[in-house]
């Protein structure tokens, strides 16, 4: 009888065993290779990867993506991000209607853990609002947003302003004034950018946020009259905390 | 009996498994446990540099010394009082284990974010003013040294200060004549047409009717004439401090004589033990005087320092931080 149970109890082990293994393995997996479609989508899609910084002028913008085949094939994406400086260079998506659709889902629609880079339905697609926020997860492989880190380091900050997001015919060019760990609040929901008044309170709020870790450039004049973006990824340390890194428009070439 | 034990025994298997099943999806599906990742070794005080860690220096206790002028009348702005204004500002930072001080000058004129209120005391939030002015707002005692040390902590990105002293210029001669004098070799010509004797590079004794002149003046008419006294205000302390050691070894009473002969021109939460200790320790060399990065620029109607904050962070690294050692090994 004893021994029964003991056997009984075996089972019971080996059985739970195999399923924390399977996930383990699973989710071990599904760590590293995060972001893979991307490359993989880069290559089939002959991106052209950024040998050296864009010189912006006039006449037509040179667009390193080729949108239409991409659109046809996923038509959610309308525009492609890179970070000089980092592994950062994605395409953005939105979903109309189903705002966390892209936090689980890579742009082929598959259920992945490192989701897509994209933006709320609250903003507009061609970047005129005054504060477009575009979301990315904090991948522990450094794919996806996890590079956005790399700001807390107030050398990199200042050796690595530069933004590029490229649309179909268009680049237009950003540059970095702020870096700094923010709480989870949503910030369309939070702050009504179309109004000046709010808008300028809270650039203030940004722009005299002084610490060791926040990083802000001062010298960078940012007005109600910009527009920016806030590319928002999680914090390192606390799951009630994000890490935003914001940059401000300085010029379209279309 | 034994088949019902057996069948106790599969039903007790079953739910387990079930739960066990149950269990993991619960919480494979909970996005945020998959996605979100944190760094195990990840350290909240530890702040990075090109790529080196630093970690603020626990050793060290810092302080804000305020030269108060309430003789020169506030420049056009409506403050709450007549509090006088902070005219000379340094934060000595004095590193418990090691012994040593090192200081920060602030230009006066610098240009950061100031709390404000109206004359009748209500509160109008923070804005970029002149970092002197600060000083006004406040009661000219404990208040407006307290808004004078939050808005020093601010401009040196929040590191801490832990005292301040005020002192009312007028007080300044008082103590060169306790030390029986400073010596000091003059900097510059700033002085040299209101008295002879203040030729650069001349060697002074700076008695109690001296101190007031060298502290003090400022040719308004000339842009940026308060860098220069600031200038001469640094010559001015060190050449006292040193005096003040060596006299101190030989009468130790001379800091609570100071204290004592300064308490109706001072402000001050910080004891004479610790103004003793401060005394008695040594300048670290390299950085006995530093000064807040920046350029002189020329206001509308008064002149303004522009602090480069990218070469202040650093300062302020170099100063209040120190690199983590990496005891992983």
């Amino acid at each position: 009888m004893k021994k029964k149970i003991i056997v009984i109890f075996g089972i019971i082990l080996i059985v739970a065993g195999g399923i924390w293994g399977y996930f383990g393995l699973f989710h071990y997996l599904a760590e590293k290779n995060a972001g893979n479609i991307y490359e993989d989508m880069k290559d089939k899609f002959g991106v052209k990867p950024l040998l050296q910084i864009p010189t912006m002028g006039e006449g037509e913008p040179e667009v390193p993506i080729d949108f239409a085949s991409l659109t046809a094939q996923y038509p959610d994406i309308y525009a492609w991000i890179r970070v000089p400086g980092t592994r950062i260079d994605y395409p953005i998506v939105r979903r109309e209607g189903d705002n966390d659709y892209y936090v689980t889902h890579t742009v082929d629609g598959r259920k992945r853990i490192e989701g897509a880079i994209f933006t709320d339905d609250y903003n507009s697609k061609d970047f005129g609002d005054p504060n477009t926020v575009i979301y990315g997860h904090n991948m522990k492989n450094g794919s996806m947003f996890k590079a956005l880190h790399k700001y807390k380091d107030r050398q990199f900050f200042d050796e690595h302003p530069e933004v590029f997001i490229y649309q179909e015919g268009r680049v237009l060019r950003y540059k970095v004034f702020a870096a700094y760990t923010y709480d989870d609040r949503h910030i369309m929901m939070s702050f009504d950018f179309e109004n000046e008044i709010i808008f300028q309170s809270y650039l203030n709020s940004v722009l005299t946020n002084k610490d060791m870790r926040s990083n802000i450039d001062t010298t960078t004049s940012v007005t109600t009259e910009d527009k920016i973006i806030t590319l928002c990824t999680c914090s390192n340390t606390n799951e009630k905390e994000r890490y935003l890194v914001q940059a401000v428009l300085l010029s379209i070439q279309e | 009996m034994k088949r019902n034990k057996k069948i106790v025994t599969f039903f007790v298997c079953f739910i387990a498994i079930i739960v066990a099943g149950l269990g993991f999806w619960a919480i494979c599906d909970k996005e945020d446990f998959l996605s979100t990742e944190y760094e195990d070794n990840y350290r909240e005080d530890v702040i990075v540099y090109g790529g080196k860690e630093y970690q603020y220096n626990e050793h060290l206790s810092n302080y804000l010394f305020l030269g108060i002028d309430t003789r020169e009348a506030i420049e056009g702005n409506k403050t709450s009082g007549e509090a006088g204004q902070a005219d000379a500002i340094f934060v000595i930072s004095y590193d418990r284990v090691q012994k040593t001080v090192k200081s920060i000058s602030i230009p006066r004129d610098t240009m950061t974010m100031i709390h404000t209120f109206s004359p009748d005391g209500v509160d109008l939030g923070h804005t970029k003013n002149h970092i002197n002015l600060q000083y006004a707002f406040g009661d000219g005692k404990t208040e407006s040294c307290v808004l004078m040390k939050e808005a020093v902590e601010n401009l040196l990105y929040q590191v801490p200060i832990q005292g301040y002293c005020a002192i009312n210029m007028d007080g300044i001669p008082i103590i060169a004549d306790l030390v029986g004098g400073v010596d000091l070799v003059v900097q510059d010509d700033s002085l040299a047409h209101v008295d002879g004797k203040f030729q650069k590079g001349s060697q002074v004794t700076l008695t109690k009717e001296d101190a007031e002149l060298f502290l003090r003046y400022r040719d308004k008419s000339e842009r940026h004439s308060a860098i220069t006294r600031t200038n001469r205000q640094k010559v001015f302390l060190k050449a006292f401090a040193e005096t003040a050691k060596e006299r101190s070894k030989q009468d130790a009473e001379l800091v609570v004589d100071m204290y004592e002969s300064l308490q109706s021109y001072m402000v001050t939460n910080i004891g004479n033990d610790v103004l003793s200790k401060i005394l008695q320790a040594n300048y670290d060399s390299e950085q006995i005087f530093s000064d807040i990065p920046g350029k002189k620029v020329d206001g509308s109607e008064f002149d303004e320092y522009h602090v480069n904050e990218a070469e202040l962070y650093e300062l302020v690294l170099k100063m209040f931080y120190k690199e983590v050692q990496d005891d992983k090994s």
